[in-house]
């Protein structure tokens, strides 16, 4: 049923977001063609200038659009299909809350990770195609030379991308639930709902800036015998905060989806 | 046999606002039994229990000996009194949809009903007027084989022929042993199908019945006796 209910997911979302980053994609190319291929059969640099600038703000304006329509499409979908209309139908399916939730996040995931993938491809089709093998590699040199530098200082560099890669994987589901928290709470409002769930997200963002900030605080007051060793810890407990965050996100929104549902 | 659907004391509040109250009631399987009472009397909120939306806050409703849940879900067919459909979708990827999640949807069915209609599998839900959306909604609840129906005020704001369509379609494709509970307040439009009545007032259960019972014991169509008991 998981994988079902994610079909449909995919389905609604990928009929939104993939002409956007297929925009995206397009303006990045022609971008590059008018920076490195096109003159549009003129000599004049002042109006090969004026289209390189129109060209390069659209394609900056398309970034925007696409991370705000990315974000606003996986939560509205979330928001029409677990507490509007289209609820009716959700949750008579027989499918469990965690199954529903579960799918919801997966597939809320998934788009923003083929978002991130998408904005990071158009940002390779800006470079002229002839210069791009020599940009992949100053930028495996750049890596290498990064390495070098901490392992003659004697910093491991392999538990940092460990523990970044691990805070960033965490942080995309994370980033969801909030909103899932948010809009299943604000859902207990009989009246003003968008707006009490606007309010429970200003809330949480409140609450776990505070968390964060006495984090910093108690790192602070341990006494570290190397730097590593403390950035390491601090990255140690955002990780377990992201956790712990998202555990308690989940099983609260299943329980109100379960035992609290207030379709309008 | 385990009856199809017994509630236990079942109440239900919204706020101050008391929905249902200590409710009584139990309805055997093959029956169509309409749930009738004046708008605000409970009827949605019986249904919407029944269906796995909304928890009592006393009491309890069991479908088929079960709570509420995956197991009833799947038994149970529900039509709510709006659309409930992605409206984004077309006609096929509504009968796919059907299909994916219910094992007892008969797709063949379906798309019998809606060829009749002349609805075709490319149209989309978007482009379809009010009535062709609420008849779609209605083949698609009816061609499931289930053992409950709860229909929702399935002929409120339609016109008479969509009326007379929907009643067709509600008698013609239940099997014998399941149970079709109707909830509205249009009664003359429905007597004609109904086997049992369920009166509802203000959140309690004012009288169940066998309708021929009614009939003889009362000397009066349910129309008429549903407009004496819920006389403002």
């Amino acid at each position: 049923m998981l994988g079902k209910l994610m079909k449909y997911d995919n389905r609604a979302i990928g009929r939104i977001l993939l002409p956007v980053y297929g925009g995206m994609i397009l303006l990045a190319l022609l971008n590059n063609l008018v920076r490195n291929f096109w003159d549009f059969g003129t000599d004049d640099p002042m109006i090969l200038k004026i289209f390189q600038a129109i060209t390069m703000v659209a394609y900056v304006l398309v970034i925007f659009v696409a991370i705000f329509t990315t974000v606003f499409t996986i939560v509205s979908r979330f928001y029409k299909d677990m507490t509007r209309d289209e609820g009716y139908l959700t949750h008579t399916l027989p499918v469990g809350s965690s199954t529903l939730l579960g799918a919801k996040l997966l597939s809320g995931s998934l788009w923003l990770i083929v978002g991130l993938v998408a904005g990071i491809a158009s940002v390779f089709c800006l470079i002229r195609p002839d210069t791009l093998s020599a940009a992949l590699r100053n930028f495996g040199a750049f890596v290498h030379q990064v390495i070098l530098i901490l392992e003659e200082a004697q910093i491991s560099w392999v538990p940092y991308l460990v523990e970044f890669i691990l805070l960033f994987v965490l942080m995309i589901p994370e980033s969801l639930l909030e909103f899932y928290l948010a809009i299943a709470i604000g859902n207990l409002a009989n009246n003003h709902r968008v707006l009490a769930a606007i309010g429970v997200y200003t809330l949480i963002g409140i609450a776990k800036q505070t968390v964060y900030t006495l984090l910093g605080v108690i790192v602070e007051r341990f006494e570290w015998q190397t730097m590593t060793q403390m950035s390491l810890s601090a990255l140690t407990a955002l990780i377990v905060v992201s956790l712990v965050f998202s555990v308690a996100s989940f099983f609260v929104t299943r329980f109100l989806f379960r035992h609290k549902l207030n379709l309008a | 046999m385990t009856p199809i659907l017994t509630c236990t004391g079942l109440s239900k509040r919204y706020g101050a606002k008391q929905a249902l109250s200590g409710v009584n009631l139990t309805v055997p399987r093959g029956r169509i039994v309409g749930l009738l009472g004046p708008n605000g009397s409970g009827k949605t909120t019986l249904i919407k229990i029944a269906a796995g939306l909304l928890t009592p806050t006393e009491g309890e409703l069991r479908v088929d000996g079960y709570l509420p849940g995956i197991e009833t879900k799947r038994i149970v067919s529900y039509l709510p009194e709006r659309t409930y459909l992605n409206d984004w979708m077309r006609v096929r990827d509504l009968l796919r949809y059907f299909s994916d999640f219910y094992a007892d949807f008969r797709v063949d069915t379906a798309r019998q009903m809606l060829s009749d209609l002349g609805i075709g599998d490319s149209m989309r839900l978007r482009t379809m007027s009010k009535g062709t959306k609420e008849k779609v909604q209605l083949i698609l609840v009816m061609s499931r084989e289930s053992e409950l129906y709860l229909l929702d005020e399935p002929i409120g704001g339609v016109d008479p022929a969509t009326r007379d369509y929907i009643l067709r379609t509600i008698i013609s494709h239940y099997s014998e042993n399941a149970t079709v509970i109707i909830s509205t307040h249009l009664i003359a439009d429905v007597e004609q199908v109904l086997d049992d009545v369920v009166f509802l007032k203000e959140g309690q259960i004012h009288t169940v019945s066998s309708v021929d019972e009614l009939r003889e014991e009362k000397g009066k169509s349910v129309d008429a006796l549903f407009r004496e008991v819920f006389r403002c």
